[in-house]
């Protein structure tokens, strides 16, 4: 099955050039349209999901729009990965994703729509590089600046004298 | 828009003065700017966390963020290079 991710928005563009490719690719297309007008004639498709899960797992191909989250989501779930960036979004920091994950060879990007088609080809016969999700600890180094702060305060000098603006126009009631 | 700007400040203003922050931690959205702004008037500590769809630029609320934050992290290396300021520490997503 191939999976075509459009974001919560919709791609309209997207949903109707795979609709349009679909019945030749020889494979089962689902389409998540999320708030798009097209609504496709030839596969199967839903708005929105809780989790797009289950989907991935079936899926042997995605085709998503330049979203961070579905294009992350589908590259961890192992799966061979065709981007189109959304050029009816405000700016354009799809195409800044896109093409860095792309010169890293971990997708397909595919920056002209007319050419899905090939990109297609592409992409079920290309060798992608594996994307491993880098290791978090921003929930660390948060915990680790708040604790500071905690330190500077019970400290004599404190977090130095509250603010001018504080004293006379937000406090109520003691300082703390 | 000025009356836009004014109008959420003095929102801001009240939010802040209802909660008594000490810290406020923010992402993404530009609705953060007025509250962080009007916080840090307050005395509270301003953490922000750029949004991880942004790789080689600050988003518009993450340069305004740039002057206001006491702590800024940003979800992507190269982002981080380009502005030393910030901590990189991995992603969300």
């Amino acid at each position: 099955m191939i999976l075509v991710a459009t974001g919560t928005t919709g791609f309209d563009h997207l949903a109707r050039a795979m609709d349009r490719l679909a019945p030749a690719l020889g494979e089962a297309v689902v389409i998540q349209i999320g708030a798009g007008q097209y609504v496709p004639q030839h596969t199967e498709y839903f708005r929105f999901a809780p989790s797009l899960a289950p989907y991935y797992a079936a899926a042997a191909l995605v085709v998503a729009h330049g979203g961070l989250g579905v294009c992350l989501e589908a590259l961890q779930a192992g799966k061979r990965l065709i981007a189109v960036s959304n050029p009816d979004r405000h700016d354009q920091h799809q195409q800044d994703l896109l093409s860095m994950l792309a010169a890293d060879n971990y997708l397909i990007w595919c920056r002209d729509i007319d050419r899905l088609d090939q990109a297609i080809t592409t992409g079920r016969q290309i060798a992608l590089r594996p994307y491993h999700q880098p290791e978090c600890s921003l929930h660390l180094r948060l915990r680790e600046y708040l604790a500071g702060l905690d330190a500077a305060r019970s400290e004599p000098q404190g977090l130095g004298k509250p603010p001018l603006w504080r004293r006379i126009r937000f406090t109520r009631g003691d300082p703390r | 828009v000025a009356w836009h700007v004014a109008r959420s400040l003095w929102e801001a203003a009240r939010i802040v003065r209802g909660a008594r922050p000490d810290v406020i931690l923010g992402s993404g959205p530009a609705a953060l700017v007025p509250v962080a702004l009007m916080g840090k008037l307050a005395g509270a500590k301003v953490v922000f966390v750029e949004t991880g769809s942004r790789i080689s630029e600050l988003s518009l609320t993450g340069r305004l963020m740039l002057r206001l934050a006491d702590r800024f992290f940003v979800q992507w290396q190269r982002l981080q290079q380009r502005y030393p300021r910030t901590v990189y520490a991995g992603r969300l997503l």
